[in-house]
């Protein structure tokens, strides 16, 4: 077989489309990437699959189950309308919180050994020289992760569910959490890849994603808290200030306060739902300012979407760069 | 023969350790359908120069050119023809072998029609048909060399390039292996293999180039190196008896040289001697030893003689 064969060498695109193109590339790699095939067919083989779909289930049930009997122990008449929306919108609030818990901890582990992984089982090489490109390499390997937890997600469906025999929760918060379980998967799975990208063994590169994921998970509650701190404090400070400067610090400390808020997934599902139990939008408030004024604040999970979404965009670009290089 | 690879003023040094050259201005031609070995010490250099015409590793200076394409250049082109083996077999413990090989098809855009059919025909010729259902990792180190050597071939590459393929193998694999590459070698492939094992040199190989600390020691046909670097032929010869009359006649040929008796065993006597002749000469001396009586076993060159030669081309630079 030729080299002209096997390369197919296309005509020239134009810049747009080469651009499209690159967009697209995720979609084509579900339908023509061997590496999907191959690493859902590996992740799906042997016990680890039904050992981790297992324990997930049972905690959910478990979860649920206490914060049922919570509610039943406490009311001794039969519910009314509100308490029974009360539990839809507590047994809705936790899965969603041990999803996104899940979801931040389990991507890691499945990507931070997807490029190191191959290095050390020395198949990395074996691939290298195949006409696979390396954006292939890596949309496989994420594709194939977020597979995994989708299926997660999937399978935690009926659980979640049993919120709405309650009530209390709507398809926008649905909806909203959907969509932030997603941004929050490719994300952390981008984390991890990129990491993987660059490291030799498969246990560094899972620690070092473990380290990262803390922080992010842990490490943004500790920075709110201590913005709390800093935000009583404020008051005294500003005894001495005009009008016009007042409002700045104002400006400001709520500015640093939403972005630790939207760089946190469970601070970003709490404030949105706090937005949405005080204000009734999930989409757009106005916080009051000591003068007098508005001030507009879009929803977090808004921006902690897009700004995870552009994260994980150039992880994974930054992952192919790593993969493409040649060793020097 | 067209010249399939090209190797121009290649020169290799690692970041980090100055002074020290891998490979240092290495130039070779390999000819189409060429068995070619690359022979050298551990730490000649060999699998920096594998590496580089596989486009795994970027040269410091100079190219490689494969089948027209320069790696640096045009990675993919040389990717399309090259089927690459390193000197360890990269494994998916979880694979089974056709799965193994139908992954690697697929790397190289193969449809799967196309890539059923060739996964039966690679697996009939590495003998392997009967494993085709079991995990990759259950195979012995010589099955697993003949599947990493099937998954070379999955896109019909017009060069193979193998680092040390019969390494770690016992001698039927080794022979194994030896015969598929002269299989494949009929059927058209150019082999560039490195190795230590200078029997499997002397073997199969067309073409011979002995590497050490990294330069280029000798190349060219195994003969042409025998006669540049080992200026006479050293031959054994076993009798039943009579070795003084042996002697005597083989110091009547002015083109003998050194006899050295060897030890004897079960009465058979044996004696080995320089020999400066050519072939016919050689003839005419075991003509004239048979002629007057001398009861031979066993006359032939010593089979060592590659040895003599990769001795006489390298210094010990590296090891």
């Amino acid at each position: 077989m030729s080299a002209a064969e096997l390369t197919q060498e296309r005509p020239k695109r134009s810049r747009a489309q080469r651009f499209f193109s690159w967009l697209l590339a995720p979609v084509r790699s579900l339908r023509n990437n061997p590496v999907v095939l191959k690493e859902m067919r590996s992740q799906m083989r042997g016990e680890r699959a039904f050992i981790i779909i297992t324990v997930y289930l049972v905690l959910m049930s478990i979860l649920i189950g206490l914060i049922y009997l919570g509610f039943a122990s406490a009311e001794d008449t039969s519910p009314t309308t509100s308490i029974r929306q009360g539990l839809g919108k507590t047994v809705f609030g936790a899965v969603v919180g041990l999803e996104l818990m899940m979801v931040c901890f389990l991507s890691p582990a499945l990507t931070s050994g997807a490029i190191a992984a191959e290095r050390e089982r020395q198949t990395y090489d074996l691939l290298r020289t195949t006409l696979l490109p390396a954006r292939s390499l890596v949309f496989g390997k994420l594709v194939s992760a977020l597979s995994f937890l989708l299926i997660l997600l999937f399978v935690g469906f009926p659980l979640q569910s049993m919120a709405f025999l309650f009530g209390g929760v709507s398809l926008e918060e649905v909806l909203i959490a959907l969509l932030m379980l997603v941004a929050t998967a490719f994300f952390f799975s981008g984390i991890g890849l990129f990491i993987s990208s660059f490291m030799k063994s498969t246990l560094a590169s899972t620690v070092v994603s473990y380290i990262v994921a803390i922080l992010l998970s842990f490490g943004a509650p500790v920075l709110i808290s201590i913005a709390a701190i800093f935000l009583s404090i404020i008051p005294q400070a500003m005894a001495n200030l005009t009008t016009f400067q007042e409002t700045l610090v104002e400006i400001v400390i709520i500015v640093i306060g939403y972005a630790f808020v939207v760089i946190n997934p469970l601070a970003t599902a709490l404030s949105t739902e706090l937005m949405i139990l005080e204000k009734q939008n999930a989409f757009f408030i106005t916080l009051p300012l000591n003068n007098g004024w508005n001030f507009p604040i879009l929803g977090p999970w808004i921006i902690y979407t897009l700004l995870y979404v552009l994260a994980s965009l150039i992880l994974v670009w930054i992952s192919i760069r790593f993969v493409r290089r040649v060793e020097r | 023969m067209a010249t399939i690879i090209e190797i121009e003023n290649l020169t290799k040094q690692y970041l980090g350790r100055t002074g020290q050259k891998a490979v240092e201005d290495l130039n070779l031609k390999v000819e189409e359908g060429a068995i070619f070995g690359f022979v050298g010490p551990n730490g000649a250099g060999k699998t920096s120069t594998l590496r580089i015409m596989a486009t795994l590793l970027q040269p410091t200076r100079g190219d490689i050119r494969v089948g027209g394409y320069l790696v640096t250049q045009a990675p993919r082109q040389v990717r399309a023809i090259i089927g690459y083996m390193p000197d360890f077999f990269g494994v998916y413990n979880d694979m089974l072998v056709w799965e193994y090989l139908d992954f690697f098809g697929a790397c190289y855009n193969l449809q799967p029609a196309q890539r059923k059919q060739l996964i039966d025909d690679l697996l009939e010729l590495v003998e392997l048909t009967h494993r085709r259902n079991d995990p990759v990792e259950r195979l012995s180190r010589g099955m697993k060399q003949r599947l990493s050597l099937a998954r070379t071939l999955i896109h019909d590459p017009q060069v193979l390039i193998l680092d040390e393929p019969a390494s770690g193998l016992d001698p039927r694999a080794r022979v194994e292996i030896r015969e598929l590459l002269v299989e494949l070698a009929r059927m058209g492939k150019t082999i560039f293999f490195s190795t230590h094992i200078l029997a499997d040199v002397a073997e199969i190989c067309t073409q011979v180039a002995i590497i050490e600390a990294g330069k280029l020691v000798a190349s060219g046909a195994l003969e042409e190196l025998q006669k540049m670097l080992m200026p006479h032929r050293v031959v054994q010869l076993t009798v039943l008896g009579k070795a003084d009359e042996a002697q005597a006649i083989l110091h009547e040929d002015a083109q003998v040289l050194d006899i050295q008796p060897l030890p004897s065993h079960a009465g058979r006597e044996r004696l080995e001697f320089g020999y400066s002749g050519g072939d016919e000469e050689l003839s005419r001396l075991l003509s004239a030893l048979v002629s007057r009586g001398i009861s031979l076993l066993h006359f032939s060159e010593d089979s060592r003689d590659l040895e003599g030669v990769f001795m006489r081309a390298t210094k010990g630079l590296v090891t």
